[in-house]
């Protein structure tokens, strides 16, 4: 007789799931150098974003880089010109789930970026240099291989309404001794 | 200000409702009176958008200061980088639309870069359109209205602000024909609005914290789960995610007041085997520990939920409990405890958050619930509309005792007119008494006391 000819049967299955998740707003501000003669700054543009997400441990990092464009005009106002410079960033994501039950080697780590690389404000600070303030924000996600236990109905689909419990997880056994809650209630007056 | 008298009538079609409700500007009646109403249905009730709570959003500033009692940030129209524009029917977010944000910056003076706005889908469920929507029904609230065009500023740093909200907006026609079928939903509800009490069911996750007699916090973790009748709640404490200072009950709901508190006393019981240290306090009210708000959450179901009946709420259960709260716990607001504080549920109805935790004593515990129930069966019928007062709102804010008594216990002597307040007597004249009595709970009291729960059983 095999052992799944008894009582209540489960199962351990292996399964892909969310295994760990986080976000992480950041605000940088990138220090770069103008050419000379700089009169002002007309604007500027983030573009070329790339990013990948790697796992550190049980913490999660996202690297990337994306170029500056900054349009700014020189001698005085008589002439413009965008520069373009390129950045690289790394930002760590702590996780607000994090299940440490993942078969090993199978975990991926996937990023999302919920606002890309954006431009607040560039402004010219007082030792020339120009300073980008920008804003960003990610997603994580950690995918692996994980097991779950399932209870194993017998039988067809039909047995189901039966067999499934009850959704109270009541661990603790009640038992009151000389106390009802019923006698209690309407004489509690504080 | 100019209202608008819609006759009441349930069988009304779009065209008949939009004929009375539009002007001819094409914008929507800044306030709307309905007529012909059954005698039973209290004004309140009859009336959408309030004229005095429309007054008050006439000049920026009122409306800056009205939303700022409420804790809720406003700002003029310079700096955002994103614009939301939300239509809002009471509870519901019925038409969103938004500016595309710009994805270059250019320095001043070119900033008005193109306004032009998306509709966004309503299934879009995005975490900053949910806080977005989130924002705007709290600030339409907050100015005592029950519709309106919200616009909401999204700031550097991932900040929300109101730039202004409009209770008689320019309407296109996908606007008016939400806003018109709305008002016809409501009208049709008025009727059925009103039901017995038990037709309420009542559920309940009040919190409290447990304090070690060397002042330092004991963490909920380290005796009870997150899940189950009692659990820890999801805030957590430092670093750790995993050290849930908060305790909740979590009964089964039922439509009998007093049934759910025996299940709330036997939650407690169940906590005392779990932690039988003795020199452990229990403590709950609103504000025990300066970082930890407490909340006395209650979850209602079978009636529908609309403003009106958050502020009937508002009015009789969170003004009342002012006067008996520890003047400690007023810095539980305006970030938590915050008139209308509502979050929908999964079982279909809500869950009303104004309320601090009121397990600190039994009396108020039973009266509360049974309030509630009183409240959220018959509000159609209860008159009161103070709350539209700014400086009624500033006292409930700021724990101002002596301003709301007087209301307060006008107020009560209104729900004791109601036939229905009978059934729950024993508990809502102690409640009363209790209420106006002039004492205040004390929040640093362990409240096993109260509850005769060991170690402090008879």
């Amino acid at each position: 007789m095999s052992i799944t000819d008894s009582g209540i049967q489960t199962r351990q299955i292996i399964t892909k799931a969310v295994t760990g998740k986080g976000r992480k707003f950041s605000q940088t501000t990138h220090s770069i150098q103008p050419p000379d003669n700089i009169s002002s700054i007309l604007g500027c543009w983030i573009i070329n974003h790339q990013y990948d997400a790697t796992r550190i441990g049980d913490a999660m990092e996202v690297t990337g880089s994306y170029d500056i464009n900054i349009w700014f005009s020189q001698n005085r106002n008589t002439k413009t010109e965008v520069s373009n410079q390129t950045v690289r960033y790394n930002v760590p994501v702590e996780l607000s789930y994090f299940d440490s039950n993942v078969r090993e080697g199978t975990a991926e780590v996937h990023a999302v970026a919920t606002q890309p690389p954006n431009c607040i404000e560039a402004t010219i600070s007082e030792n020339g240099t120009v300073l980008v303030r920008v804003e960003k924000e990610f997603y994580v996600e950690m995918v692996g291989e994980t097991k779950v236990n399932i209870l194993v109905a017998p039988g067809d689909g039909d047995d189901w309404a039966d067999k499934a419990g009850s959704d109270d997880y009541e661990t603790d056994d009640i038992d009151f001794e000389d106390l009802d809650p019923n006698m209690v209630i309407d004489d509690l007056d504080d | 200000m100019e209202s608008y008298d819609l006759i009441f009538d349930t069988t009304a079609n779009s065209r008949d409702v939009s004929d009375q409700v539009v002007t001819p500007e094409q914008t929507l009646a800044p306030s709307i009176h309905l007529e012909g109403t059954p005698s039973s249905i209290a004004t309140p009730m009859r009336v959408l958008n309030d004229e005095k709570a429309v007054a008050n959003t006439t000049s920026r500033e009122k409306m800056c200061e009205c939303l700022a009692v409420h804790g809720i940030k406003t700002t003029d129209k310079s700096n955002y980088l994103k614009q939301y524009l939300i239509c809002i029917f009471q509870t519901h977010v019925l038409l969103t639309y938004r500016t595309r944000s710009r994805k270059a910056w250019l320095a001043r003076g070119q900033k008005n870069a193109s306004n032009q706005v998306i509709r966004v889908a309503s299934e879009e469920q995005g975490r900053e359109v949910r806080r977005v929507r989130t924002l705007a029904i709290r600030a339409l609230y907050a100015l005592g209205l029950d519709y309106g065009l919200v616009r909401v500023a999204v700031q550097e740093g991932n900040q929300l602000a109101i730039m202004d909200v409009n209770p008689a907006p320019k309407l296109n026609k996908e606007m008016e024909s939400a806003y018109i079928q709305a008002v016809r939903e409501y009208v049709c509800q008025i009727p059925h609005a009103a039901v017995d009490l038990k037709r309420v069911t009542l559920g309940a996750d009040p919190e409290f914290m447990m304090r070690h007699s060397n002042g330092r916090l004991v963490m909920a973790s380290k005796y009870f789960p997150r899940r189950g009748r009692v659990g820890c709640d999801a805030i957590w404490h430092g670093q750790n995610r995993m050290k849930k200072p908060l305790v909740e009950l979590r009964p089964e709901p039922t439509t009998d007041p007093r049934e759910l508190v025996i299940r709330l006393y036997r939650g407690m019981m169940m906590a005392t085997r779990r932690v039988s240290e003795s020199n452990i306090q229990w403590l709950a009210g609103a504000l025990p520990h300066h970082q930890f708000p407490l909340g006395g959450h209650i979850h209602f179901s079978g009636i529908t939920l609309n403003f009106k009946l958050l502020r009937a709420l508002d009015h009789y259960l969170a003004l009342p409990m002012v006067l008996v709260e520890d003047r400690r716990g007023i810095g539980r607001r305006p970030k938590y405890g915050f008139l209308g504080d509502f979050r929908p549920q999964f079982h279909g109805g809500f869950e009303y958050r104004t309320l601090p935790s009121w397990l600190i004593s039994p009396t108020l515990s039973k009266g509360v619930l049974a309030a509630g129930q009183l409240i959220a069966a018959r509000y159609p019928e209860l008159t009161a509309t103070d709350l539209v007062d700014v400086s009624v709102q500033k006292a409930y804010y700021e724990g101002q005792k002596e301003e709301l008594q007087d209301r307060a216990v006008r107020l009560w002597e209104e729900l004791t007119l109601l036939p229905e307040y009978k059934t729950y007597k024993n508990y809502l004249d102690s409640l009363a008494s209790y209420l106006f009595s002039g004492t205040t709970w004390d929040e640093s009291k362990d409240f096993r006391i109260s509850w005769k729960l060991p170690p402090y059983r008879r």
